[in-house]
């Protein structure tokens, strides 16, 4: 057996993979960390009392658990859903009755509620042991952009059902658009933006119109929710995740108990 | 007797990528900067660095680029002793004897006094140093005057001002790597602080960034609006919002406080005042609800929370903060056109603007 073990080990394929030797002493176990492309994200070392469970709780690690579990099931569901008004309810139907695995579907929707979840335990945690002081202060902005940004993920999978509770849950939710101020033509100061009398923002053309690309929710709002929802924000989230796991080592690792 | 080892000394070798490895293993001797590992000014005490002889060694062990060194002696001690070693060096096995002798590593006789007295030597040299040098850079200033060798002997000769300014004169080749360090570090900042930028690089620079700028904002003026404009659809399939309604006739036949609810389908109720015709949006403006017209009672009534309204819409009841909304209202070719597009509201004054109302 364990020379089945040398023979992998030896041969190039292996040395041109891993760089280094089997992770058993200090260096080499920094160097795993050190040569992964993944991996050196984190600090190499992080203190004993840093992982213990009573302190983190691992809400960070089971949200971006989560987060995982979420693309893995999307892009499953994404195989079979389209955003159209007039297949999309059809298409939900058919993913719990037309496929095998139809519970794919039902985790998608079971994890994006846990990772709400989690993503608030995880703000809480960090709250409550002050890891939100310099020179973790930067860090915490990024995680308050990421919860908004899991929330909105939230929002714009909600309507991809199509059906009522999709439609009126977005419906009240958009409208909440138009009081944005300046941008919504029925918030703040947008009664000032306007030419000779003809207003700049009004109903057909604001914030609330821009979300939704028509005055109602329908088929346009249907399809960028879609957009929204599969692109746009995972990429985004994506990015500042990196950033967010680079910065717990660039500012000393997981901050130590009080 | 069992020997143990104890480092005399630590120092970082250039080539540190800033791993933050050993700040976390042995947070009170290393510290990672921006751009290299220093040691720590109170770690260069012998006291100091003896009972954390282990995790200094796990430092140096786990440092990818192998570029944290230190000294050793090997001290005969009791059993007792060897037991009683410090929690740190709890771990490491007793060496064999031959280790006893190999164990007289570069500096074979620490000498206790020399950095004992470095608090005081450092002392003098931030003050030699011209201006408040970062403390960082003042910490690997003082590793370098505190370590043995010339600079030690040259102390031993002169004033400390001196030698401090002796030691900057010395060719860089023959300082320790971390005195090398600093140096650069301290050209750096001075280079940073004197600030004599000649006129020339100033213009270059003031150019380069007045043009930048001015591309930036082209950029932002144009792309941006652009790109919010490709987000705003120009022509919609949506329903028309213009709602034809009947003659006007019709509504004008109406008694005064009449409601005509033949367009409720459509979101509208018709409405008749002493002197003029509206178009009232059915929404309820409490929470969104559909409320009922009740001819008897001659009020419509939210379902929802209870919310009244009069015929005219205004509110006299139940938790709606403000009265339901009216369309925008007009004739074309003697027919009544309502214009759910285009809202008034009552609190704002705008059921007196043109457009609310047909008068009769």
């Amino acid at each position: 057996m364990s020379r089945i073990g040398d023979w992998v080990r030896e041969c190039q394929i292996w040395g041109s993979v891993f760089r280094h030797g089997i992770p058993r002493d200090r260096r080499t176990r920094a160097m795993a960390i050190l040569s992964n492309v993944f991996l050196h994200l984190h600090p190499v070392a992080i203190r004993k009392s840093g992982i213990r469970l009573s302190f983190t709780w691992c809400m960070g690690g089971l949200t971006f658990f989560l987060f995982l579990v979420e693309i893995v099931t999307g892009v499953l569901l994404m195989f079979y859903y389209r955003p159209t008004v007039e297949y999309a309810y059809v298409d939900i139907e058919g993913l719990r009755a037309h496929v095998t695995l139809g519970l794919l579907r039902e985790m998608h929707r079971w994890g994006a509620h846990a990772m709400v979840i989690t993503i608030w335990l995880h703000m809480l945690r960090v709250f409550l042991t002050g890891s939100y002081k310099p020179p973790r202060e930067f860090n915490w902005g990024v995680g308050v952009v990421l919860l908004v940004l899991t929330l909105l993920l939230s929002f714009t999978g909600y309507l991809l059902p199509w059906d009522q509770l999709a439609m009126w849950a977005i419906t009240v939710g958009s409208n909440m658009a138009r009081a944005t101020p300046l941008a919504g033509h029925e918030g703040p100061a947008a009664a000032f933006l306007q030419i000779g009398g003809v207003p700049l923002v009004h109903g057909g053309d604001d914030a609330r119109f821009g979300l939704l690309a028509g005055t109602f929710v329908g088929p346009n709002a249907l399809l960028r929710f879609y957009v929204l929802h599969c692109v746009f924000i995972p990429v985004v989230v994506t990015v500042l995740l990196a950033v967010h796991f680079w910065r717990i080592r660039k500012d000393g690792g997981v901050s130590g108990p009080l | 007797m069992p020997t143990k080892e104890l480092v005399t000394k630590v120092w970082i070798d250039p080539g540190c990528i800033v791993c933050d490895a050993c700040e976390t293993t042995a947070p009170d001797v290393f510290e990672v900067l921006e751009e290299t590992c220093i040691v720590r000014p109170a770690a260069l005490s012998i006291e100091f660095t003896k009972p954390r002889t282990q995790a200094i060694k796990d430092a140096a062990e786990e440092c990818p680029v192998d570029v944290i060194k230190f000294d050793v002696v090997a001290l005969e001690v009791s059993e007792a002793e060897a037991a009683a070693v410090p929690a740190e060096a709890a771990a490491p096995a007793p060496k064999p004897a031959k280790a006893e002798k190999a164990a007289t590593a570069t500096h074979a006789e620490p000498k206790p006094a020399s950095p004992i007295k470095a608090p005081t030597a450092a002392h003098d040299v931030t003050h030699t140093v011209a201006g408040a040098p970062d403390p960082s850079i003042a910490a690997l200033l003082r590793a370098a005057m505190t370590r043995g060798g010339n600079a030690g002997i040259e102390r031993a000769g002169g004033g400390m001002t001196e030698s401090g300014e002796a030691w900057k004169r010395k060719d860089p080749r023959e300082l320790p790597p971390d005195a090398r360090q600093a140096m650069v570090m301290e050209a750096a900042r001075k280079a940073k602080q004197e600030g004599d930028v000649s006129r020339r690089a100033f213009m270059s620079n003031a150019a380069l960034g007045a043009g930048w700028l001015a591309f930036g904002a082209g950029a932002a003026v144009s792309i941006g609006p652009a790109f919010g404009r490709f987000m705003m659809p120009n022509v919609l399939e949506e329903p028309d919002p213009r709602i034809r309604v009947g003659k006007l006739q019709r509504y004008l036949e109406m008694d005064p406080g009449g409601v005509n609810e033949d367009f409720k389908p459509q979101g509208i109720w018709m409405i008749r005042e002493e002197s003029r015709v509206a178009a009232l949006n059915i929404i309820c403006t409490h929470l969104g609800c559909i409320p009922n017209w009740l001819p008897n009672d001659r009020k419509f009534k939210c379902p929802c929370h209870g919310s009244g309204y009069k015929p005219d819409g205004v509110n006299f009841e139940g938790p709606t903060p403000r009265p339901l909304e009216r369309f925008r209202i007009y004739l074309e070719d003697g027919v009544v056109i309502v214009d759910k597009s285009k809202k008034f509201q009552y609190e704002l004054g705008q059921w007196d603007q043109p457009g609310s109302s047909i008068p009769a």
